[in-house]
């Protein structure tokens, strides 16, 4: 072994140790920080499981699809916004959620986790956006009894190779379409959680090579300086139609910056923004 | 929003009654901080109304903790045969009401005319 051989491998030896000593402090800090809360809440091993579920996940979308999500927690604290893109039964199929409870804390941060957990379950199994909707709420209510702490959702499905997208919506804002701005018609039904039934309307539309559709929970639209206007639904419309043709990932950057400078640079609550945009082949 | 001297409107919920009529005059913007003011002036109705109003005229924002209250409210209200009417908030902030489709649970009024 030469000289500067066996110098590189003290060199890695060290970095090693100082990795582990990294990871032990990190460790460390992570106990302090999960001890901290068990005092506070006594719900610890909830919470971390739920900040996990709740955390912005991985996109799994279609290869003829572009997604991009983006997920701001409020300026004091995660609320409970949530999103899930993953593939459908079929190979062809994305389905895309969007989630939003009321209120804040580990009440309401249970009972959104319960909602994302489910839809990410059934999203394999299941391409109807009603019966993912309904699914959705059952577990809600049989697991943890029916509330006014609602959850609101929308699930997208998206077909690209068809041309489609279906999509049904329990209390949530409706789906926008890209360039356009033009707010799909919605048929509102309760949010889940509520009541044990849910009565869900289902919705289809086109969904052509090239064209997209925007999902946003309301930290969006209600994006706001105290005692100001909203952001609101017509300057969303609007700085669509300016971004036209635009990349999902610029799309969603660029309404979070409208969402912040409108905001006052503090949001009040949580932002989540998924753009999806069929590639043009 | 802000008055003549430029200060924001600060949030209030002010009661009245008129007989059996109670009313809350719900002010400003009720977010998760200004909440707990809305359930106390739920907590603070004096008993015996017969019909319940809340009045979010003047309401310039309305967060979802607040709705789950009214829900509870209305739940209470049924239950003890009161009725309770929503007087509808200004188109922005009303529009979230009908993304929920809460005129299922919710009984909403239009301002009467003055």
């Amino acid at each position: 072994m030469t000289e500067p051989d066996q110098r590189e491998i003290e060199r890695l030896q060290r970095r090693v140790e100082e990795l582990d000593e990294e990871a032990a402090l990190r460790e460390g800090r992570i106990a302090e920080l999960i001890a901290e809360a068990v005092e506070r809440e006594g719900e610890i091993r909830d919470l971390a499981a739920m900040r996990e579920v709740l955390a912005p996940s991985e996109i799994r979308a279609g290869r003829d699809l572009d997604v991009k999500a983006s997920f701001t927690p409020a300026s004091d604290g995660v609320a409970g916004d949530f999103y899930v893109v993953m593939p459908g039964p079929d190979e062809d199929s994305t389905v895309i959620a969007v989630g939003d409870v009321a209120g804040k804390g580990v009440e309401a941060a249970r009972r959104a986790t319960f909602v994302r957990t489910s839809l990410a379950a059934f999203a394999q199994y299941v391409d109807d956006p009603c019966r993912l909707l309904e699914l959705a709420n059952q577990v809600l209510v049989e697991r943890t009894g029916a509330s006014s702490v609602f959850v609101t959702a929308i699930v997208v499905v998206l077909h690209p190779r068809e041309g489609r997208l279906e999509w049904a919506s329990a209390g949530h804002p409706p789906p926008v379409r890209l360039d356009s701005g033009e707010l799909l018609d919605i048929r509102p039904s309760l949010p889940l959680g509520i009541d044990s039934v849910l009565t869900c309307r289902r919705s289809s539309e086109t969904l052509t090579a090239g064209t997209g559709i925007l999902l946003f929970t309301d930290g969006l639209t209600e994006a706001h300086r105290p005692h100001q206007s909203l952001f609101g639904e017509h300057r969303l419309s609007e700085a669509l139609r300016e971004l036209a043709g635009s990349a999902s990932d610029a799309v969603v950057g660029r309404l979070k910056a409208h969402a912040l400078a409108h905001a006052g640079d503090a949001l009040g609550d949580d932002l989540c923004i998924v753009a999806a945009r069929v590639n043009v082949a | 929003m802000t008055d003549p001297n430029g200060r924001a409107p600060k949030f209030e919920v002010v009661p009245e009654r008129d007989g059996t009529v109670a009313t809350l005059i719900v002010r400003g913007e009720l977010d998760i901080a200004t909440t707990p003011k809305l359930e106390a002036g739920f907590a603070g109705l004096e008993p015996g109304y017969e019909t319940l109003v809340v009045d979010l005229t003047e309401c310039t924002f309305f967060a979802s903790s607040g709705i789950s209250l009214l829900l509870e409210h209305n739940a209470r209200c049924t239950e003890a045969g009161i009725e309770m009417a929503i007087v509808k908030a200004p188109p922005d902030v009303q529009r979230m009401f009908d993304l929920l489709a809460l005129d299922e649970r919710l009984t909403f009024v239009e301002r009467p005319a003055t």
